[in-house]
């Protein structure tokens, strides 16, 4: 019996971004000034800074200039927001051409990369590559079922550790007060982590950028919101200390639905897109917020009452199922407001 | 109505013993004599006393409650660890002449794989949400410790030759080495695998190297110390054989000949590799089978116990024999496998699917879950559409603008163009419509997005007015 061959669609091997192996990508089409066009490089630098959830790419143009010698890279997930950062960068480089490739504001040290930094940090950097991770206002996922989603759990720790250097630092800051307490307590109850001092970061010029430079940051600057700050650093632990194994982070009593949840990992590539797509394409976004610009005041304005609303809510009772959803209405706005502020693509 | 067949095999490492799994039922047989060691007891009537059966443990049959998914053997403690698809996780005491459940506790997630700790006194388990927990042996009520978490599901677990360190392989290609007790350092990564890992095997005879398989053609056989690939052994003609429709469903090593059988999902096949290089493998031997083995295990004397995805009228279970260092092609009349060949193992209405590991893949595996994706669409594009009848009338200029402006946002680009011509926010969510239905097909989608359009063409008019 003939079968008809049926049309073979693209594979999607051909189309792989992230290499099986760290030593196998070749990081030149980010960093032309620094990597030959076979992938080796000109300096024998790597990255070293990783800004994870880089959003609209705030904090790697801030911190370009104060660390010029250092390679830094912004993981994003959403393929529009990506494509927004690496169009800024471009064009930032491209006004400072006359600048030295080492010089600050060259801006040839920064860019971007679309990923799923939770699934596939091993995949890019190898063990101890970098000294600095970023994890500026993180989707804070409410739901008590979404808690494993958050970015910074006891388990993920450990694969920021591995790509971590012994010294190297961990910067977390959010607006969300539950998000932060979170953070700091799965960071504290891991073994490899410690907390710096206030007087410590104090003197750090990576703190005043977290604070300030990411749209995010200034977005909560103006509706006058709480920003929490936390900065760990990596350390190393005698061979033989006693340890009794994480609190489980799911589970518990009534926790019974999504027994194939499993399975939702297959699809992190698709939501990402559709994730990518809902928080809106800048150009759009912009026209929008020119458009209507009464619009966009009465959001902010109501953004400022749910946050209210939503911190009371949590001062008052565990049950969140409403949060969520705030937090997707407030996301075309933050399109909105960011692109509209600022931003090299601005006409 | 069908029975079930044997899916799991666990042979003991240092006794003749060989638990089947059919279902949620085990049966214990002696490998030297081919005696029943425990079964469960029969329904409805008194055990038999025959002498033959005399040494056969009969276990009630309300131990036993869904498909068993691992099985761990502990002869130094004479204990024996049983997940299930129910997230039960029960614990046996093997010893002398009782076959008791020691205790049963519940897990938080469901198990693929299940290890005893090098002391024997904890059970790890690795889940379906990526975590690998540890529960004591003794006390069933104490919380589980969180050692381990993968952000894709845990496919197996095994110990490093020092059991200095814990081995996990998940569903993102990716095995990972880390330290034991202290499993929150990760010492190495072993990537190569561009697909899903089903199974890792630390080679006993050669320190410091595994073997590991799954949804890709070959195995890899590593130095985990350092995550490097000594090699990687083409396993599947994928000329021959369309590889997502299997995956390597087994993998297990016998000392008798150093030797490791690796079996595929529905290939009826048995791969017999020479291990005995340590870092080197290569294929010794081809076993055809008549139907596509399930699992595997060797025995005490090398000789291969194969589980068959047999027919009512097969033989269940068969035995390649091991002779002047080659098996013999696998058999269901050898004397030891008499007792189990045709065992009476749970009948059930409708036979569940065994092959379960090639849906794992990513690409293909996923089609039910597009399909019902496609369907719920489709139903949401109906229930727009009569709203829309009743709405009002339709603009068909307005449709075919939207119309280009969705597709170029559903295939990723140019949708900044698009947003010009039309108030962004509309153009956003067609955009989103446009990416949820990547997976559907190319009409459906035009026609939905003509619909959003329109949709959006309308309001627009309405606000203008």
């Amino acid at each position: 019996m003939e079968v008809e061959a049926a049309p073979q669609g693209p594979q999607k091997k051909y189309y792989r971004q992230r290499p099986v192996r760290p030593e196998q990508y070749n990081w030149s089409k980010h960093y032309p000034a620094h990597f030959n066009e076979d992938g080796t490089s000109k300096d024998g630098r790597m990255v070293e800074f990783a800004d994870i959830g880089c959003g609209y790419g705030g904090l790697l143009v801030g911190l370009s200039p104060v660390f010029p010698d250092k390679l830094m890279l912004g993981m994003e997930i959403r393929l529009k927001v990506e494509e927004y950062v690496e169009k800024r960068i471009q064009t930032l480089r491209a006004q400072n051409k006359s600048k030295g490739v080492d010089e600050a504001e060259s801006y040839q040290n920064i860019s971007v990369i679309r990923m799923n930094a939770m699934k596939f940090i091993p995949n890019f950097f190898q063990k101890g590559q970098l000294s600095k991770i970023f994890f500026l206002f993180p989707d804070p996922h409410f739901k008590k079922r979404k808690h494993k989603a958050r970015i910074v759990t006891s388990t993920l720790l450990a694969e920021y550790a591995y790509v971590l250097r012994p010294g190297g630092i961990v910067y977390t800051v959010t607006d969300v007060r539950d998000l932060h307490e979170w953070m700091v307590k799965h960071l504290d109850e891991h073994p490899l982590f410690e907390r710096m001092s206030e007087a410590e970061t104090s003197m750090d010029p990576c703190v005043p950028c977290v604070m300030q430079d990411t749209e995010e940051g200034k977005k909560v600057a103006r509706n006058q919101g709480d920003k929490f700050l936390a900065v760990y650093r990596r350390i190393e632990v005698q061979e033989d200390m006693a340890w009794d194994g994480f609190a489980p982070i799911i589970g518990g009593e009534g926790d019974d639905e999504g027994d194939d949840g499993g399975d939702d990992g297959g699809d992190g590539g698709d939501g990402a897109v559709a994730a990518a797509a809902a928080a809106g394409d800048p150009v759009a976004a912009k026209l929008l917020a020119k458009q209507v610009p009464k619009r966009k005041q009465q959001q902010q304005q109501q953004q400022q009452q749910q946050q209210r609303q939503q911190q009371q809510q949590q001062q008052r009772q565990p049950k969140q199922h409403r949060q969520p959803k705030q937090a997707q209405q407030q996301a075309p706005e933050k399109a909105a407001g960011d692109d509209a502020a600022e931003g090299p693509l601005a006409e | 109505m069908p029975r079930l067949p044997f899916h799991l095999l666990q042979h003991s490492a240092s006794e003749h013993r060989l638990l089947l799994a059919a279902g949620p039922v085990f049966v214990v047989l002696d490998t030297s004599t081919g005696a029943v060691v425990a079964a469960p007891a029969p329904v409805g009537e008194r055990p038999p006393r025959s002498p033959s059966k005399a040494a056969t443990k009969w276990i009630p049959r309300e131990h036993f409650g869904e498909r068993i998914r691992g099985v761990c053997w502990n002869e130094a403690t004479s204990t024996m660890a049983v997940s299930t698809d129910s997230k039960a996780l029960q614990l046996w005491r093997t010893s002398g002449a009782s076959w008791e459940l020691l205790n049963s506790r519940q897990t938080i997630k469901r198990n693929n794989c299940v290890v005893f700790s090098p002391s024997g006194s904890d059970v790890i388990v690795g889940d379906k949400f990526g975590d690998v927990y540890r529960f004591p042996v003794a006390d069933p009520t104490k919380r589980a410790q969180l050692l381990v978490g993968h952000v894709s599901m845990i496919t197996d677990l095994a110990w490093s030759h020092d059991r200095k360190f814990i081995i996990t392989a998940d569903r993102d290609e990716k095995i990972r080495v880390s330290k034991y007790p202290n499993s929150f350092e990760i010492e190495r990564f072993c990537l190569g695998h561009e697909q899903y890992v089903t199974r890792i095997l630390p080679l006993p005879n050669a320190p410091g190297v595994l073997v590991s398989g799954g949804g890709d053609p070959y195995l890899i056989l590593w130095d985990y110390t350092s995550g490097t690939i000594l090699q990687k052994l083409q396993v599947i003609d994928t000329e021959t054989v369309d590889i997502k429709t299997t995956a390597v469903l087994s993998i297990k090593y016998t000392s008798v000949s150093q030797s490791l059988a690796v079996i595929f999902e529905k290939q009826n096949l048995i791969l017999i590799i020479d291990a005995s290089q340590g870092r080197s493998l290569s294929i010794k031997q081809r076993l055809a089978t008549s139907q596509p083995p399930l699992d595997v295990a060797f025995d005490s004397k090398g000789h291969l116990w194969i589980a068959s995805h047999a027919g009512d009228d097969d033989a269940l279970v068969e035995l390649a024999v091991l002779e002047d260092g080659a098996y013999l092609a696998p058999s269901s009349s050898h004397a030891l496998v008499r007792n189990i060949a045709h065992f009476a193992t749970p009948t059930v209405d409708e036979l569940p699917d065994l092959f379960e590991m090639h849906k794992l893949r990513k690409s293909s595996g996923a089609e039910h879950y597009h399909e019902q994706k496609k369907k719920q669409q489709k139903q949401r594009n109906e229930l727009f559409d009569s709203r829309k009848r009743k709405g009002g009338a339709e603009d068909a200029d307005g449709g075919a603008k939207g119309d280009d402006g969705a597709v170029g946002a559903g295939s990723g680009s140019g949708a900044g163009e698009a947003g010009g011509e039309q108030p962004a926010k509309k153009t956003r969510r067609s955009e989103r419509q446009a990416a949820k239905k990547a997976g559907a097909d190319a009409a459906q989608q035009r026609d939905a997005q003509r619909d959003d359009a329109a949709k959006a063409k309308t309001e627009a008019d309405a606000e203008a007015e």
